[in-house]
């Protein structure tokens, strides 16, 4: 597209140059041209269903689309005149009159300046202030709450069909479609299934592009208008991928999270980085408390901490674990504090495993997307990972060849042209000659075949799970050059706690330090120790078992940097103010360590973090 | 060992005609058109599970397939009575007084807008938007036969006849 020939046209009287193969809309907008629109949107393809993007082209006989309308050499193009003003307010008084727009109960719904309706807005702005046409009113359109996360009112829908493209094109899921014809078109889940039965998987794309409240968000409506919030770009920390996100947030509170059109992920979220995030949590740790008598009291932080100080100098040995859910920051601390106040080196990870990362060339979200040969070796992305599994799924709707080399099924299976299983591909390195006296022909050829394929493509991705055997790697480092990989890697943060030198493995000491942030864990068991000291956000089966709790800040609270399985740093904003008292989990760490003692400085662990 | 897999698998159901038919048009997402036609033909109208199943057997989203089935007046989503009445809608039927016409079949038959079929699956009436035949307006169609020049009292007059054919079988 980048080097398509351009070409010169005419908008408003302005020349102006685009490239062959644009639309007017694209064009327009490249130039900072606004033309009204309400079908369009500028990550999914054109459809041309609401007119009201028309534009008059000379020449041409009637008003055309323009975000349908490909842009020529010497096109003269008017973006508003009094031609277009009626179209346009005609092709608003149908839509007005399709459906009932009971402005009013809109969560949408707001004046001129603050309706966060596309609609509502194009309402306005064209002045419409009666029913031209008898509208469809009080019939009965059906409203399908059946979804957990957010809700469909056909009543307010337009028929734009972004949702059904933002299904297709974006999620790559295609749950959504189009049922019946004329007047009684309707957006429709599989074989018109109620949308919670339907093979939808609440990554809520379709949403985020709703132009009116047809789609709106059970947990953020009413909460405000987009004038009212916040919105901050952040990063999600659901898992490794660590996808861009917008967080609205107001009065302290997050109310919604939109997928970050410009990151790797391109808008896309997953159910836990858009809805679970907002769900209810267990009760918050607001204070220290300490085990007194088989319960759990309130204690001050001087108290709590000088506690924790005697009971750790009384241990014979004192053995750490964090989340990989932590910031570099939080974890660079806690290292430093084992290392130079306790001397121990025993200290890991709760869970997360960090495939090996030499292998190289890492490929990038949009690497992924773009592929067109995927190659998915163990590890189970539809499921940990759900944003690279659509991005999979969107490549295979591309035309990618996609190969699964796995011993579990797999989501992806039904997607592939070759499944292979990892026995298959683990002998890359022994001479086939030796192999073929034992084993069958067809085991020997399994690293071949990727080989091949990855020749033969332009764009080859390989994504590698962890826990796989030396021999799988060494299979994979053979492969050509071209190949572009990506660690599909468990936990948050693990890629960054690995250049820590913090790894997942069992741990001895007799006091036990666990640093768990908003991590829920729930169902780790780890054995009873002398002493146990939990620093969390929310009470949980840990917190409970513990003999002291540390409140800890959530991630929305910290501040720092992770690692995502691009090998990307990703900054972490503070996004909401941590309740009183409650320190970052670096602070409380300098206070224990100044209370045992040490000099552990504030700058040692920043130096620490900066160089992960 | 390594598995070469084509298409999607899923749990298959048996439905023998329509594995039949997809057979013969070699699974080809784009003949979905006329695979739906021939098994409408087989079942005489499309059952939910047999959209399913095609949408799966070919590979295309249920979505995409229930859009086509649904979009296309030709095709029924509702089992249809033995005698099939489509009346012409069309402009030059509707001029020429189809909808009293309309009106006293549903009202011999106990129909509505609603409900277009009888409750014991003897006939469907149902509108069109035009049978292409006004010269000879306003039109009925019986299954495949043509009855122009209709009247309401005519009308009624043929499904007694039906009524009275299928009472002596
Ligand atoms: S639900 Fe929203 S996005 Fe989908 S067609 Fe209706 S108005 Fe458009
Ligand atoms: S939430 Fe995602 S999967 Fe579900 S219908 Fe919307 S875009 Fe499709
Ligand atoms: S894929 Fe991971 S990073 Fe992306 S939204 Fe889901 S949980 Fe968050
Ligand atoms: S924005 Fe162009 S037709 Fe809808």
């Amino acid at each position: 597209m980048s080097d398509a020939p351009l070409v010169n046209l005419t908008i408003n009287g302005r020349l102006i140059r685009a490239r062959a193969g644009q639309t007017v809309m694209e064009a327009a907008t490249a130039e900072g041209i606004h033309i009204h629109s309400l079908c369009h949107h500028p990550e999914l393809k054109p459809e041309g269903s609401c007119r009201l993007c028309l534009v008059d082209i000379e020449k041409q006989r009637t008003l055309q689309p323009a975000c349908t309308f490909p842009v020529a050499e010497g096109l003269v193009i008017q973006t508003e005149n009094p031609k277009i003003t009626a179209a346009r307010r005609f092709a608003l008084q149908m839509i007005f009159s399709e459906r009932s727009h009971y402005c009013m109960y809109c969560p949408r719904s707001g004046t001129a300046e603050s309706t966060d309706c596309e609609l509502q807005r194009l309402g306005y702005k064209y002045g419409l202030a009666n029913w031209e046409y008898t509208p469809h009113y009080g019939k009965d359109w059906p409203v399908d709450a059946t979804r957990k996360y957010f809700i469909m009112d056909h009543s307010r829908c337009i028929l734009c069909r972004r949702c059904v493209r933002a299904c297709n094109q974006i999620a790559a899921n295609h749950t959504l479609g189009v049922g019946m014809r004329g007047a009684r078109t309707m957006i429709v889940a599989d074989d018109d299934v109620p949308f919670g039965q339907s093979s939808c998987v609440s990554c809520g794309t379709c949403l985020q592009v709703c132009p009116t409240g047809a789609l709106f968000d059970r947990h953020s409506a009413y909460c405000g208008h987009d004038k009212d919030v916040v919105q901050t770009q952040a990063a999600c920390l659901g898992c490794s991928v660590g996808c861009g996100i917008q967080a609205v947030t107001r009065d302290n509170q997050l109310l919604r999270v939109e997928g970050d059109w410009e990151a790797g992920n391109r808008g896309l979220l997953c159910s836990i980085g858009r809805f679970e995030v907002v769900e209810p949590k267990p009760p918050r740790i607001t204070q220290p408390l300490i085990r007194r008598e088989w319960q759990l009291v309130e204690a001050t932080w001087d108290e709590a901490l000088a506690h924790v100080a005697a009971r750790l100098r009384e241990a014979e040995r004192v053995a750490g674990l964090a989340s990989p859910r932590l910031p570099n920051e939080s974890l660079a601390a806690f290292a430093c504090f084992f290392q130079e106040v306790l001397g121990s080196n025993d200290v890991a990870l709760l869970y997360g495993e960090n495939p090996p990362d030499d292998l190289g060339r890492t490929a990038t979200l949009r690497d992924v997307a773009d592929s067109d040969c995927v190659i998915v070796i163990g590890g189970d992305p539809c499921s940990n990972q759900k944003v690279i599994g659509a991005l999979i799924k969107r490549a295979f709707d591309n035309g990618a060849r996609l190969i699964v080399v796995n011993d579990r099924p797999t989501e992806l299976d039904a997607y592939a042209c070759v499944r292979l299983e990892l026995e298959d591909i683990s002998h890359a390195v022994e001479s086939p000659f030796e192999r073929l006296r034992h084993t069958y022909h067809l085991r020997v050829s399994g690293v071949a075949q990727l080989k091949q394929a990855v020749a033969a493509a332009q764009r080859p991705v390989v994504l590698y799970g962890s826990g796989l055997s030396t021999t799988v790697y060494a299979g994979l480092r053979v492969l050509p050059d071209k190949a572009r990989f990506v660690p599909l890697i468990e936990g948050t943060n693990t890629a960054g706690a690995a250049r820590l030198g913090l790894r997942a493995q069992p741990v001895h000491g007799d006091a036990l330090y666990i640093l768990l942030g908003d991590d829920m864990v729930n169902g780790h068991v780890l054995p009873q120790r002398q002493f146990t000291v939990v620093q969390a956000a929310y009470r949980s089966a840990l917190t409970e078992a513990a003999d002291v709790v540390l409140p800890a800040r959530i991630w929305a609270e910290q501040k720092g940097h992770v690692v995502n399985m691009e090998g990307r740093t990703l900054e972490v904003r503070p996004l909401l103010d941590a309740p009183n008292s409650i320190q970052s989990d670096w602070e409380t760490i300098l206070r224990l360590g100044g209370l045992m003692g040490s000099a552990l400085s504030f700058d040692a662990i920043s130096e620490m973090s900066l160089a992960v | 060992m390594p598995v070469a897999v084509g298409k999607p698998t899923f749990a298959v159901r048996r439905f023998e005609g329509v594995c039949r038919i997809l057979e013969e048009h070699g699974y080809q997402p784009s003949r979905l058109i006329p695979i739906l036609q021939a098994v409408q033909e087989e079942y005489r109208y499309l059952p939910t599970e047999v959209l399913t199943y095609v949408a799966t057997a070919l590979n295309l989203p249920p979505a995409r397939v229930f859009g086509v089935a649904s979009f296309y007046a030709h095709f029924a989503l509702a089992p249809k009575g033995k005698y099939v009445i489509r009346l012409c809608d069309g402009t030059a039927c509707h001029v020429k007084r189809s909808i009293p016409i309309l009106d006293a079949l549903r009202s011999r038959l106990g129909l509505s807008e609603q409900q277009k079929t009888t409750p014991d699956m003897l006939f469907t009436v149902e509108t069109v938007s035009c049978l292409g035949a006004c010269g000879l307006a306003p039109v009925l169609v019986i299954n495949d036969e043509v009855h122009g020049q209709m009247t309401p009292e005519r009308a009624v007059a043929l499904v007694d006849a039906i009524i009275t054919k299928e009472a002596q079988q």
